[in-house]
Order: C-alpha cells, then structure tokens, then sequence
C-alpha cells in the first residue's frame, strides 16, 4: 500500500505543478488539432480511410512526443530527482508516478483529439478507442523512461523523439490495424503484449537509470 | 583465432562463389544469400552479445562489462547496415526495386539500424562515467526486446513479400501472383512473368487461370 501511495502523491505533484501552470496540457491540445487540420490539407480528396486513420495515428504519436519530452527536464534542472532518489521510496514509484501523470495528459489530448479526428474524417470506431488506451500505456511506459535517460544528456528535447520513435512503431503497427482491420482482436491483443513486455522492463530497470 | 577465422571466411566466400551450384530460378544473384544470412545472424548474435554483457553490467556493476557491451553493440550495428546493404542488392536483382516494404528482415532491420544508432547518440550525449554506462546499458536491453516484438509487428501489419512462393496451395499462389502484380510497372512485366511460370510449375495440380494483364 505504501508504494501505491507514493505512486499517487508523485503523479499528483505532476498534476498539481501542471494546473498551476499550465504548460504541458494547453500545448498538447493545441498541438493535436492543429496537426488534425494540417493533416486535414496534406491528404489528398480521395484518400483512403486507412490513410486518415494512420495520420490519426502519427497525430497522438507526436502529441505523446511534445508532452513527454519535458517529463523529466524541471526534475534534473531544480535537481529534484536528486531528492526523490534519496527518499525512502522505491525508485520504480517515480517512474510509475510519471507514467501516471503523462497518462492523463495524454488521454485528457485525446479526449479533444478523437472527436476532431471524427469530425474532420471520419467516424471513429470502438476498437480504435481500444487501441489508443492500449496505445496509451505502451507509450507512456517507454516514453516515461527514455524521457529520464534523455534528460540525463546533454541534448535532451533533440534526443527524445530519436530514442522514442524507433521504440515506437510497434504501437503505430498495433493502433492501425486495430482501426482498419476486419479482425482487430489480434492488434489489440498485441498492444497488450507490448505494454506488459515494456511496462515489465522499465519497471525493473528504471532505478539504474536515475542513481547516480 | 584471427588467422583461423580468416581462412574459414575466405574459404566460406570461395565455397559461396565458386564451388555452390547455381540457383535454377534466381541464377547467380542468389549467391549474395551466402553474405547476407551470416552477416544477418552475426547481427542478431552482436545485440544478443550487447545485451547479455548490458544485463551484467546491471548485475554486477563491474564497469568491464560497459566496454565489451558497447563493442558488441557497435559490431552490431555494423554488420546491421551491411545486411541492410546486402539485402537492398539482392531485392534489386530479384524484385527490381532497391527496398521492398513486403521483405520483414530488411524492415526489422531498418528499424533496429534507427534503434541502435539513436543508441550511439544517446551514450555520446552523457557524461562519461557508471551513469552513462547504466544508462546505455538499459537502452541496450531495451533494443534485444524490441527484436521479437517489432517482428511480430511486421508480420501483422505487412503482406508476404512478392516472389516468396509456397507450393502446394493454388489460393496461396493466386495470391501471390496478385500481389505481384501490384509491383511497380517499369519492372513489372518480365517479373510478372517468371513469378507466374514458377507458381503454376509449383502449384501441382490446380494451378489458378492465368489473370489478366499478364503477358
């Protein structure tokens, strides 16, 4: 119980410093309907529906991109993981409070990100909302560590998007076959495979990558 | 060691070049197949190699480790692009196109070329030191997983590869004709052709009827 505790008061730091101001979540929301319009005159008239469902796709990809790129940067920067690593908490909870946390800014994007998508294109399906949730925790379970390795180098923000992305397609491969397939039980069933394999690793071996 | 593996590949090449009877379908071109599958498994056993010495660099902490996973990785990578060269030439030489999006190999290894060389970015980017080395380390074990799931990935989201026959089964050969027929026209025909002899010459009884459009 104590860990699920410190889960909570470590994702609600993040909520809290994101309502007070209001950085990450405006930027996200803009950030996603914007690239939906852009996506909207980049298409073709007579483009397929699956051309729209992958651009869907791209869309929440680099949407996760923009919002878990500065997950760990004020950490490092005010040298606040300094404290949490000497806290008496286990050092999975951090990466499990951040996993947390980027999981409702991210879901909180596509609550505005899913109905744009249905109004601009086209209508979005039950096995699509199934796979972005699945989506959802895959990215933000790699994303939440490669952030935290990221932010230990000097490039940070540049080298985010190149660690994540190749990490990536698995779920871009999941989440549009999900939507377009006739059978989306066999995508949606590997999205669940790659959140547990992921999820399992960086657990385990999120301490080693914030202790000094 | 050196000079006995020397011999054994020089010896492995000229056996490969000289001594090999040719391919009755694909003709010479299928000799760089001596190349490219052990360049491939090389590949496969270097990450593999990476990764275990990453896990005991976890493990331990002895900083050894750092180095000869690092090397491993670097190995890798190299004989990673040399597959993805190799088999590159040899889609050329059958397909006629330089990349074919239907061969999972050369895609898995597209993906893991990005993989392990956003790993070199990352290990320059960080100060030297254990951090750097626990970090790389974790990136490294990162990279032995996403082989079998970005696999499973390519084999879910993509079509056989054109060319790639299996006997015995005329809906499968009708399939597979079809897809040819969706390569790219300027090289199309001649291969239309050769693929759709072979299939009906594999397929043996039921051979499916000759689509339009092929010459």
């Amino acid at each position: 119980m104590t860990y699920a505790k410190d889960v909570v008061a470590l994702a609600r730091k993040d909520l809290l410093l994101e309502f007070r101001a209001r950085e990450t979540l405006p930027a996200m929301l803009l950030f996603v309907l914007a690239t939906l319009v852009a996506f909207r005159f980049a298409l073709p008239a007579d483009a397929s529906e699956r051309a729209s469902v992958g651009l869907l796709w791209v869309a929440i990809l680099f949407t996760a991109l923009l919002g878990i790129t500065r997950a760990f940067i004020p950490e490092r920067e005010q040298r606040v993981l300094d404290g949490l690593v000497l806290a008496p908490v286990d050092r999975s909870a951090i990466w499990l409070g951040k996993v947390v946390a980027t999981l409702a800014f991210l879901g909180a994007a596509e609550l505005v990100a899913l109905p744009a998508f249905g109004l601009f294109f086209e209508s979005v399906t039950w096995s699509t909302v199934a796979a972005v949730a699945l989506a959802d925790v895959g990215i933000c379970a790699v994303g939440a560590i490669l952030a935290a390795m990221a932010a230990a180098g000097r490039a940070r923000e540049l080298l985010f998007p190149v660690l994540f992305l190749p990490l990536s397609l698995p779920i871009l491969v999941g989440g549009v076959g999900a939507a377009v397939s006739a059978d989306p039980g066999r995508y949606l069933a590997f999205l669940a495979l790659y959140d547990g394999v992921f999820a399992i690793l960086a657990w385990a071996s999120f301490e080693y990558v914030v202790t000094e | 060691m050196a000079v006995a593996a020397a011999v054994v590949l020089v010896a492995g090449v000229a056996l490969a070049l000289l001594w090999a009877p040719e391919d009755a379908d694909q003709g010479p071109s299928q000799r760089i197949f001596y190349l490219h599958v052990p360049i491939a498994l090389t590949a496969y056993a270097c990450f593999g190699w990476g990764a275990w010495k990453a896990l005991r660099l976890l493990w331990t902490g002895d900083q050894r480790y750092d180095l000869e996973s690092y090397t491993a990785v670097h190995m890798g990578t190299i004989f990673g692009t040399l597959t993805l060269v190799t088999g590159s030439i040899w889609a050329r030489t059958s397909w006629g196109v330089w990349w074919s999006w239907g061969e999972r190999q050369l895609v898995l290894f597209l993906i893991l070329f990005l993989f392990y060389a956003a790993y070199f970015m990352l290990r320059f980017s960080l100060p030297e030191g254990p951090g750097r080395a626990r970090i790389s380390a974790v990136y490294a074990l990162f990279g032995v997983v996403l082989i079998p799931i970005s696999f499973l990935a390519i084999r879910l989201g993509e079509p056989d590869p054109p060319g790639r026959i299996h006997a015995g089964r005329a809906a499968d050969v009708g399939r597979h004709v079809l897809h040819v027929l969706r390569l790219p026209r300027r090289h199309a025909p001649a291969r239309r052709h050769d693929v759709f002899e072979r299939a009906c010459r594999k397929a043996p009884r039921s051979a499916p009827p000759r689509p339009e459009g092929v010459t």
